[in-house]
């Protein structure tokens, strides 16, 4: 198996802000080498959201700080490791990510959408099939009746951190694998297109609402957003204004709604 | 007051109740008939999979921040909810 020095993605999520870095991965000329790169990112991942986790819980941090604080750290943590340089893949390994990146198994559809489907299938199953997923409605809705009810309320939020980071890993890895090379600067913006789509999606940031369909709708509609704008060649600067116009206009919407 | 209880009356009527929980699709569906509109490029095949696997990088983080904000563990720390307690 080939050492490679790559997969410097910086992938950053909401609630963790999140890089996802192995260096020295063990992608080598084969997919099983593939499959073991893939397992280990995500479990790096999810070992860094079940930090962030814990020391918001255990050390009363506020959350947002934390992710504020964690993005700036691995942020940093990516500079450090790849000298701020991009991170090259070799002929061989290029070959093999393409698999993800730019692969079309069956019915030329691209395999992100796969990826993608079954997530929202788990997650959907996750939250509203299994006691696990109630309870974390329960919580949302009123943590403190959540907790006189018996519910572990630590256990499920540091466990809720752990999904965040192991879906952030998920996501970079497929960023990464589009462009088969390593580049610190890939997940710049991720942050707020992830809450975008979340509150688009109809989320309470409060908590105790959300839907697995009308967040993959709000994820939809920046991307057609984003789709019409190059279609219609405007400057990508105006992007980010029109990005962050919009989020700032869900919430209010959604807390107009809440007093109503 | 009589607007008022008018406005209330409505808010909890169904057609409300329909609307808000749909205003994402309705939304969703103006838009790709405003972008099909816009441009006749949009609706090939094409570039509806290149949105789409755009969108899927993103979709997934929001998937995993979803779980998070549903617990309501991205707003409030450690205290009881007061939104809900009020």
């Amino acid at each position: 198996m080939m050492l490679t020095t790559m997969f410097a993605t910086e992938s950053a999520s909401g609630p963790m802000a999140f890089l996802v870095k192995l260096f020295g991965g063990m992608i080598g000329t084969n997919t099983a080498g593939l499959v073991v790169a893939v397992l280990v990112i995500v479990l790096v991942g999810a070992m860094l959201g079940a930090i962030n986790g814990t020391v918001i819980c255990k050390a009363n941090v506020q959350p947002f700080i934390m992710t504020i604080g964690t993005l700036t750290l691995y942020r940093g943590l990516a500079l450090l490791l790849t000298s701020g340089l991009l991170v090259y893949m070799n002929e061989e390994t290029s070959d093999v990510v393409e698999v993800i990146g730019t692969g079309r198994a069956v019915l030329d559809i691209p395999n992100q959408l796969y990826v993608l489907a079954i997530v929202a299938i788990l997650i959907a199953f996750l939250l509203n099939k299994t006691v696990f997923g109630r309870s974390l409605k329960a919580i949302g809705g009123n943590q403190e009746s959540a907790r006189l009810a018996g519910i572990n309320v630590d256990f499920h939020k540091i466990s809720v951190y752990t999904i965040c980071g192991a879906c952030a890993a998920l996501a970079g890895i497929l960023a990464t694998a589009r462009t088969t090379c390593g580049d610190r600067n890939l997940g710049n913006g991720y942050e707020m297109n992830a809450i975008a789509a979340c509150v688009i999606g109809g989320a309470k940031l409060n908590g105790g609402r959300g839907t697995v369909i009308g967040t993959l709708c709000g994820a939809l509609i920046i991307g057609i957003i984003n789709n019409m704008m190059n279609l219609a060649n405007i400057n990508t600067y105006w992007q980010y204004v029109v990005r962050g116009g919009i989020v700032i206009l869900a919430v209010a919407f959604n807390s107009r709604e809440r007093k109503a | 007051m009589e607007t008022g209880n008018r406005l209330k009356r409505f808010q909890s009527s169904y057609a409300s109740v329909l609307l808000q929980r749909y205003s994402v699709l309705l939304v969703l569906l103006v838009l790709i008939i405003a972008a099909s509109f816009m441009s006749e490029a949009f609706l090939s095949y094409q570039n509806i999979m290149n949105v789409l696997r755009q969108i899927s990088t993103n979709a997934i983080l929001s998937l995993g921040l979803l779980v998070v904000i549903m617990t309501g563990a991205w707003t409030y720390p450690s205290a009881p909810s007061w939104e809900s307690v009020r």
